[in-house]
């Protein structure tokens, strides 16, 4: 479908479906903000599983919006960017797992040092992330083989 | 011609063309390809290229 169109049309349908993205994570971040706040007031659960259903629900949209735009959402300048924010916080969470893991388990192991839960379940939860890169980066790499 | 008319007339962003002019982001070739056409002229006459002598 790209090739039908002129670089104007993807301009503005760029626009239209960037536009239909904010959009809808707007919606969904608001909603869930308002039914929180009335559930404060109100104390009743429905009403924060309804903001749950509408936070949902602008996801859906989001992702309505990626899957179906006929251009990429997200013009070259603004891909390389995303790119190197990428980079660079894949950088930081190999940083993380390849000094963490083994310090969390020799730490741990002889009892020196019990690192709190949620720090523990960050640095394995990296490292459960550069699995996932590295299963990503192999679907990638199998497209140019 | 203002930035926004030639990213709209090439299909990108204005931000993208204002990179390009200020030499802070090196183009696609498709893009470029896309520019060249747009100005009606080589590829070589809008960018000089940065390239190391490739040996035959």
């Amino acid at each position: 479908m790209n090739e039908e169109l002129t670089a104007t049309q993807r301009v503005e349908k760029r626009e239209q479906y960037k536009k239909w993205i904010n959009w809808s994570v707007g919606f969904g971040v608001v909603s869930f903000f308002i039914a929180t706040a009335a559930w404060i007031l109100t104390d009743e659960p429905m009403v924060l599983f309804a903001g749950l259903g509408l936070y949902w629900l602008g996801c859906l949209g989001m992702g309505i919006g990626y899957w179906y735009s006929p251009v990429s959402v997200r013009d070259e300048l603004e891909q390389r960017m995303e790119r190197e924010a990428s980079q660079t916080t894949l950088t930081f969470i190999a940083v993380v797992v390849i000094i963490g893991i083994p310090a969390e388990v020799v730490l741990n192991t002889t009892g020196v040092y019990t690192a709190p839960a949620a720090v523990r379940g960050a640095i394995w939860g990296y490292l459960l992330l550069i699995f996932v890169f590295g299963a990503a980066h192999w679907v990638a790499k199998r497209q140019y083989a | 011609m203002s930035q926004g008319e030639l990213a709209t007339a090439v299909g990108v962003s204005r931000q993208t063309i204002n990179a390009i002019e200020r030499d802070r982001y090196d183009p696609s070739l498709e893009l470029a390809f896309k520019l060249a056409t747009y100005f009606e002229c080589q590829i070589e006459d809008l960018f000089e290229p940065d390239i190391e002598p490739v040996e035959k």
